[in-house]
């Protein structure tokens, strides 16, 4: 008994596998939109000269970091209902996804941020620049176009991760082919149709990663 | 010693050499000088097949370097080379880098290696530095040990790639008066440079390139006070102010 | 009410799973960092023969979700007749991950060398292996080892996956508890606690990795 290949049943779900491309797509762009600026905020406390803003950055990019992006998922989702918060999945989801990826931004900024020559705070000073106008308008510019590359990897990545919420039962291509898998169990076909939808995906993401990244990025 | 019959290289869209014929005799001391882009490094390379010719013959010592056959690392064991940017091993001592390739290619023994390598220390005038790391040296002592190095290997041919255009002014001296003995002890030498001086008093013959092609050649007193060609009347006239 | 009495009567099943989690990655670091090392020497090949395929594969590796890989090996190879237990998808889809990435940082580390390093051990005759051996693997090999030991954490972290496809690890042993106990939030936290145990000191390893640069390389 053989197992025959039936690409058509892709074919015939295709509405439904774009749909779930799309979802991918919205909670990634929304989780490395909010990621940014948590990335930014923390970085500014780890770089600040208060010990407390310090030690909390330090706890929030450490614990995020050392623990399973899963097991935070599955704390969000299962586990804030014990303590009466219940969340959605896609609300959970991107939370996870926005802590998870803000941690990994916060390093990166970080080392951005120290990256950015001292003598630009003395030209913005001298300048009468306030210390709020500088970092706006002198540091934070500076410092994104240097966390660029690195910035961009944590972006492969977080659509890569995105893939986990499927586990809660967010709809996005994972949950699609689990989903279509329960139902008719061409495991072989769904699966590989999915793999080849995110390799498509990312190979877009990277092509613009280093696009903007010849364009915009430069090295101290 | 050296035959080169009409080479042709190019890198994609850029032709570095454009025809290229001569002849290096054994003791010959030949500078190649020229603006940049002219084919120099080029040149140079591919005469230890660090960069391979598309077009035409170059004979080393009889053996045909474009022949599928021949074992080019048994040619490149007899040529020698100093580059701009020394590329001394930075993770080995500097004994250990001028006994390396003399244990695993020449294979000749560890005692051996390292007393010709002492020997070559003391030559370049660096024998208390062979204990120490690249990183802990001059660059003037740097290119020394490099040039070491390459001796070591007891080869036919020392190639020199601009060996002292990375080096602060007060160095120069010390590395130049290295290969001028080298000149002076009979090795072959092929040297791209842009110290005309030393081209004045140790060349036997100076090559002017110029788009990947000879323009002229001849003693550094003729060339230098009786330039025949245009071109190289405009780069002497740059360079010698 | 948190309950601590479930964490304590539970944690030595919980802990019977991190013995699992511990097997699994350092199976699949030791397999996928001698795949990796093979496919990032091939990406570096001059031959056409060898560098395709290699892209190809790590490119596929490294650019899918890794559950995407397990629930391909687990679910969708019994298509072509190759059944694979829980554990050993697992190990398989993490290990091609892992190869898939550690051939990135072998020619990367490698790419990085500057090309005179290996002008200089041509010209004094040596061959592929001798320069790669003496000289070129020596100098990358210090390049490779944050990113490696990054990867490192990441595998650990990632054997929770192994849980979605029913492998017992310490995140299947937290859900089976759950199915009893229904404290979430308890047992959550704690398996959080065990791998954050597990993975600081790596970390904190790297790191301290990262800031020693030895002069000169």
């Amino acid at each position: 008994m053989g197992y025959q290949l039936d690409p058509s049943i892709i074919i015939k779900h295709l509405p439904l596998f774009l749909k779930g491309v799309f979802l991918t797509v919205e909670i990634s762009f929304f989780a490395i939109l909010i990621g940014l600026p948590i990335g930014i905020l923390a970085a500014v406390g780890r770089t600040s000269r208060f010990k407390i803003l310090n030690l909390v950055g330090a706890v929030y990019v450490e614990v995020f970091r050392n623990t399973p992006l899963l097991i935070q998922i599955f704390i969000i989702f299962f586990g804030l209902p014990g303590i009466g918060i219940k969340l959605s999945p896609y609300v959970s989801g991107l939370i996870a996804l926005v802590l998870y990826v803000g941690a990994y931004n916060t390093e990166v900024i970080r080392a951005g941020l120290e990256a950015v020559p001292r003598g630009q705070i003395e030209a913005a000073k001298s300048l009468g620049l306030t210390g709020v106008q500088t970092f706006l308008y002198v540091i934070i510019p500076q410092t994104l176009r240097i966390s660029l590359p690195a910035l961009g990897n944590n972006w492969v990545a977080l659509v890569k991760n995105s893939s986990l919420v499927s586990v809660i039962g967010m709809v996005e291509l994972t949950w699609v082919a689990l989903d279509l898998n329960a139902l008719t169990f061409r495991s072989f076909e769904l699966f590989g149709a999915a793999t080849i939808f995110y390799l498509i995906l990312i190979f877009i993401l990277i092509n613009i990663q280093a696009f903007v990244e010849r364009r915009f990025a430069y090295k101290t | 010693m050296i035959e080169v019959g009409d080479i042709y290289k190019s890198f994609g869209k850029v032709k570095a050499l454009n025809g290229v014929t001569t002849t290096i005799k054994k003791a010959e001391v030949v500078v190649i000088i020229g603006p940049s882009g002219s084919g120099k490094s080029t040149f140079l390379r591919c005469l230890n097949h660090l960069e391979k010719i598309d077009r035409g013959t170059l004979i080393i010592d009889g053996i045909p370097l474009t022949d599928s056959k021949t074992n080019i690392h048994k040619v490149r064991e007899e040529i020698g080379m100093v580059f701009q940017q020394f590329n001394l091993f930075p993770h080995l001592s500097v004994l250990r880098n001028i006994t390396l390739a003399q244990i695993k290619v020449r294979k000749r023994s560890s005692e051996e290696a390292e007393r010709i390598a002492r020997g070559l220390l003391e030559k370049v005038g660096i024998p208390e530095k062979a204990d120490n790391y690249p990183f802990q040296l001059s660059g003037g002592q740097q290119q020394r040990v490099a040039i070491a190095r390459a001796l070591a290997m007891q080869p036919k041919i020392m190639l020199f790639d601009e060996p002292t255009s990375a080096l602060d002014p007060e160095m120069i001296g010390e590395v130049l008066d290295v290969m001028k003995n080298l000149a002076k002890e009979g090795m072959t030498m092929v040297v791209v440079s842009h110290e005309m001086g030393f081209a004045k008093e140790v060349a036997d013959r100076v090559i002017l390139m110029d788009e990947g092609k000879i323009i002229e050649e001849g003693t550094p007193d003729r060339l230098f006070d009786h330039p025949r060609e245009e071109r190289t009347r405009a780069f002497l006239s740059k360079v010698l102010k | 009410m948190f309950d601590f009495d479930v964490i304590i009567k539970n944690l030595p099943y919980l802990l019977s799973g991190v013995k699992f989690t511990i097997a699994l990655a350092c199976l699949v670091i030791i397999l996928g960092t001698f795949l990796g090392i093979i496919l990032g020497l091939s990406k570096l090949s001059k031959n056409h023969l060898i560098r395709y395929p290699a892209s190809f594969i790590v490119e596929i590796t490294r650019d899918t979700p890794i559950i995407m890989q397990m629930f391909f090996i687990f679910f969708g190879l019994p298509a072509l007749g190759i059944r694979l237990q829980t554990f050993p998808s697992a190990a398989l889809a993490m290990s091609l991950f892992a190869a898939g990435n550690t051939a990135e940082i072998v020619r990367g580390a490698i790419d990085s060398l500057p090309t005179g390093q290996f002008d200089a051990a041509k010209s004094l005759g040596m061959n592929y292996f001798q320069m790669m051996i003496h000289v070129i693997i020596p100098q990358a090999l210090r390049r490779m080892l944050p990113p490696a030991m990054n990867l490192f954490t990441t595998l650990i972290k990632d054997t929770s996956l192994a849980a979605i496809i029913g492998a017992f690890e310490l995140t299947r042993a937290a859900q089976e508890i759950i199915e009893r106990t229904f404290r979430s939030l308890e047992i959550y936290l704690v398996v959080a606690a065990i791998y954050f145990i597990i993975c600081y000191p790596l970390s904190y390893y790297t790191r301290k990795v990262e800031k020693q640069r030895v002069t000169g390389f």
